[in-house]
């Protein structure tokens, strides 16, 4: 019977290490979210958001940009402004607080910018889609693999689904023609509420 | 003697299995059948009733139409301005509200929000519309309520047009008893 | 016949103290020693007041995330209208920048980073950050610096030549995962990274 013992120990002992090497050999499962759902599309394509579908008609580039008010100058800045022009349809279900930014190759991530209009990617009620834009400043040396992402952020833990967009930047001989082609100002549009089709 | 002995055991060990097997899963499943939040907040009806009246809080809720129109229009009959893009129509739903003792009633009235349902499970909320002729509201100090008297309310809503003959009724949600009501006309 | 903890208590103080007098003797000596020669070389106090470089405008730190250009400070004085009373602010001409290359993400500028140091008081929070005339703008990670102004709240008559603005930094670091925090690290955890002595000019501006 004494035998036994340490043997079990031993046993005992290999499971926890076995348990342990696992977690080291897959290091990214402890912060990637296993919860999140990634649709992938391009530019004209409708996808799928939770339920509304969502749908990037064109992206500008833009040296300047303004919003529509009276009496304003044109915004300008160091970088460039990168417009996207896009639809929603809202369906049944109500994607809790979407975000948007841009992503490239590089994991730089962009942010929107503060305009009350241009800001964010707007969704309507059941029925009712929404066309926009929504604006970002970014590098123009950081472009390859722009990448619209869009997720949803909800309180609990539930599986969740983003929206992933590429927009057609996969190099930078493109990235400089985009550069060269970019309109000196760009006049971003009010979202239109209209029923969907 | 040898066999009942072992019947015995084998019965003894089978029992265990199955009492240990059935405790496993009632724990495991349990949190998702009982957690009345996590379910309340999936969103489903929890029960339907035609008409009414139903308590639900301490209000009671009536509906007694389901009226589609093109606009609204005021005292004045000028056209009260909503947010309608084309194609959409303007939908009352109109309803007796009477709020019930023990209800919280302060000098700015209370709050009886209301939502639209349709059988696809589409759910849209109220519109403001400020000036009409009747109540749109449980808060509108031009239509004050008594306690334990019904005052008429119409909610407004904003749909789009091939959504009218899904719609099925108003939706009350009650949080603090994890009830959805769907009444129907 | 002594009792039995009368036994005990001679026998620790006989191994421990008795066998080792000289030992004993000799640590006191050298702590006796010690007071006496930190009482006569000044003793040590906490260190009070400030912990960070003084540094003079124009001048650029790195602080976290952002790297922050101090130049120059500016009181605008608005004199009383028919409306509204004399009133004045103190406005700091900044140049921020995103440096962060760990998220490489736009973010904004929070105008908590940048204090006004008055000695004897506490630090004053700014009110805003403002560039390209947008309050909390955010700064593009790999664009170059913007121009900012950051605004701090003073009476209408305040006056002065010289303002120390206490610049903080955050860290790049994670939570302790010992009470279950997810162990990713952040920007948070800020603290001073230096203080910026500004020459102040006073000028004045009509309201719009």
């Amino acid at each position: 019977m004494k035998l036994y013992r340490p043997v079990t120990v031993l046993v005992g002992l290999l499971f926890v290490m076995l348990g342990g090497l696992t977690r080291l050999a897959e290091p990214e499962q402890v912060y990637d979210d296993s919860n999140r759902v990634v649709v992938k599309g391009t530019i004209g394509e409708e996808l799928d958001f939770s339920g509304t579908t969502v749908t990037v008609h064109r992206m500008k580039f833009a040296r300047a940009y303004l919003t529509g008010d009276r009496d304003e100058k044109a915004v300008t800045t160091n970088g460039i402004y990168v417009a996207l022009e896009y639809s929603t349809v809202r369906g049944t279900q109500d994607p809790p607080n979407p975000s948007a930014e841009l992503i490239t190759d590089d994991n730089t991530i962009y942010a929107p910018i503060g305009e009350t209009w241009g800001g964010r990617i707007d969704l309507a009620e059941p029925g009712f889609a929404i066309d926009g834009a929504v604006v970002f400043e970014v590098n123009p040396d950081d472009v390859k693999g722009l990448t619209l992402r869009v997720r949803s952020t909800p309180f609990f833990t539930v599986l969740t689904q983003d929206v992933s967009v590429d927009l057609g930047v996969p190099d930078d001989k493109v990235a400089r023609q985009l550069m060269d082609q970019a309109t000196p100002e760009y006049l971003i549009p009010r979202g239109v509420k209209r029923v969907a089709s | 003697m040898m066999r009942s002995q072992r019947v015995l055991r084998l019965t003894a060990q089978v029992s265990l299995l199955v009492a240990l097997a059935s405790s496993a899963t009632f724990v495991l499943v349990r949190p998702y059948l009982t957690d009345e939040d996590k379910v309340y907040r999936q969103g489903s009806i929890t029960e339907v009733v035609e008409r009414g009246p139903v308590s639900i809080g301490r209000v009671q809720w009536q509906l007694e139409s389901l009226e589609v129109y093109t606009q609204l229009v005021n005292a004045e009959k000028k056209k009260i301005e909503l947010d309608q893009p084309a194609g959409s129509v303007v939908i009352l739903a109109k309803t007796f509200i009477t709020p019930l003792d023990g209800l919280k009633m302060g000098a700015d009235g209370f709050s009886c929000p209301a939502k639209l349902r349709d059988d696809r499970g589409n759910v849209w909320e109220s519109q403001n519309a400020f000036g009409f002729t009747m109540a749109t509201r449980c808060s509108d100090e031009d239509f004050p309520f008594v306690r334990n008297k019904a005052g008429a309310v119409a909610h407004v809503f904003v749909v789009p047009a091939s959504a009218v003959s899904h719609l099925t009724g108003i939706q009350i949600d009650d949080l603090g008893d994890y009830r959805r009501v769907l009444l129907t006309r | 016949m002594e009792s039995l903890d009368d036994v005990i208590d001679a026998m620790i103080a006989d191994r421990v103290i008795h066998r080792h007098r000289r030992k004993w003797l000799i640590a006191l000596a050298l702590v006796v020693v010690l007071a006496v020669v930190i009482f006569f070389t000044g003793g040590w106090k906490e260190k009070q007041g400030r912990r960070v470089d003084t540094l003079d405008a124009p001048v650029t730190i790195e602080a976290g995330r952002f790297e922050v250009g101090i130049s120059k400070a500016i009181i605008w004085r608005t004199p009383k209208t028919e409306y509204s009373e004399a009133k004045s602010r103190l406005a700091v001409e900044v140049q921020l920048k995103n440096i962060d290359e760990e998220d490489r993400t736009s973010t904004r500028f929070d105008s908590d980073l940048l204090r006004w140091v008055i000695p004897g008081k506490d630090p004053i929070k700014a009110e805003n950050v403002t560039c390209k005339e947008v309050i909390g703008y955010i700064l593009v990670y790999g664009l170059p610096a913007e121009s900012c102004v950051v605004e701090f709240k003073v009476s209408p008559n305040f006056s002065t030549d010289q303002v120390e603005i206490g610049v903080l930094a955050e860290r790049y670091t994670a939570d302790s995962g010992l009470l279950g925090a997810s162990e990713k690290p952040y920007w948070h955890n800020e603290q001073a990274k230096a203080v910026v002595r500004v020459p102040t000019t006073i000028e004045t501006e009509i309201e719009k």
